[in-house]
């Protein structure tokens, strides 16, 4: 990522976030996300080839997250739109590859991420899966 | 729903089915990351009004599967 580029990162997830909230580099954002509800999540998105693909998206605390049954979001889901996680950590969903453009910033990743999290909330509240709320890009 | 009997809506089954009626085509209802990072449900004739992230066209972004 150009020195350019992360400056205009960094100015808008400013504007959407807390200073506070985050630390951006280069190669990663780290950002703490609150819900509604007052739960506190950790996300890490890898940023080694952003803004040219779809950067991984992880959520590192609570490591990992967990179904309403208790079990760990590690496989790739389609309901849960979760991808494959790496190193214990649940990877999501978020915007497609065809989706995808460099136009796309990071605060809107990072917009997507708390919707994420609020309809995971909902899941584990009511048992239905994300899909069911979350629509779904034709491309995988 | 609940929203439609108060102005603002936050819990998490609120906002979830918002995000469904969006992609069904009910635009009645936006969603706003307000300023303390709390996603609301609004009324969409008051969110001009609201500062804030609109969440609502970012929300509508489909996501993918795997």
């Amino acid at each position: 990522m150009t020195e350019e580029r992360l400056k205009d990162e960094f100015y808008l997830l400013s504007q959407a976030f807390s200073v506070k909230q985050f630390k951006l580099t280069s190669n990663t954002l780290t950002i703490a996300l609150q819900t509604n509800s007052k739960k506190i999540y950790t996300v890490r998105i890898d940023l080694a080839e952003h803004p040219y693909a779809v950067p991984k998206v992880f959520i590192t605390s609570p490591k990992p997250l967990c179904d309403r049954l208790g079990n760990a979001l590690l496989n790739a889901s389609h309901p849960m739109h979760t991808l494959t996680g790496e190193n214990g950590c649940t990877r999501i969903c978020h915007y497609g590859p065809s989706q995808w453009h460099p136009g796309v910033y990071l605060y809107q990743v990072v917009v997507k991420v708390r919707i994420w999290l609020e309809v995971y909330e909902n899941h584990l509240k009511t048992g239905y899966p994300l899909d069911k709320y979350l629509s779904t890009a034709p491309e995988r | 729903m609940s929203f439609f009997k108060k102005n603002q809506a936050n819990d998490c089954t609120d906002v979830s089915q918002v995000i469904k009626d969006q992609h069904d085509g009910n635009r009645g209802v936006e969603l706003i990351m307000n300023e303390d990072g709390e996603m609301v449900a609004v009324p969409s004739s008051q969110v001009n009004q609201m500062d804030g992230i609109k969440a609502t066209e970012i929300a509508k972004k489909d996501y993918y599967s795997y």
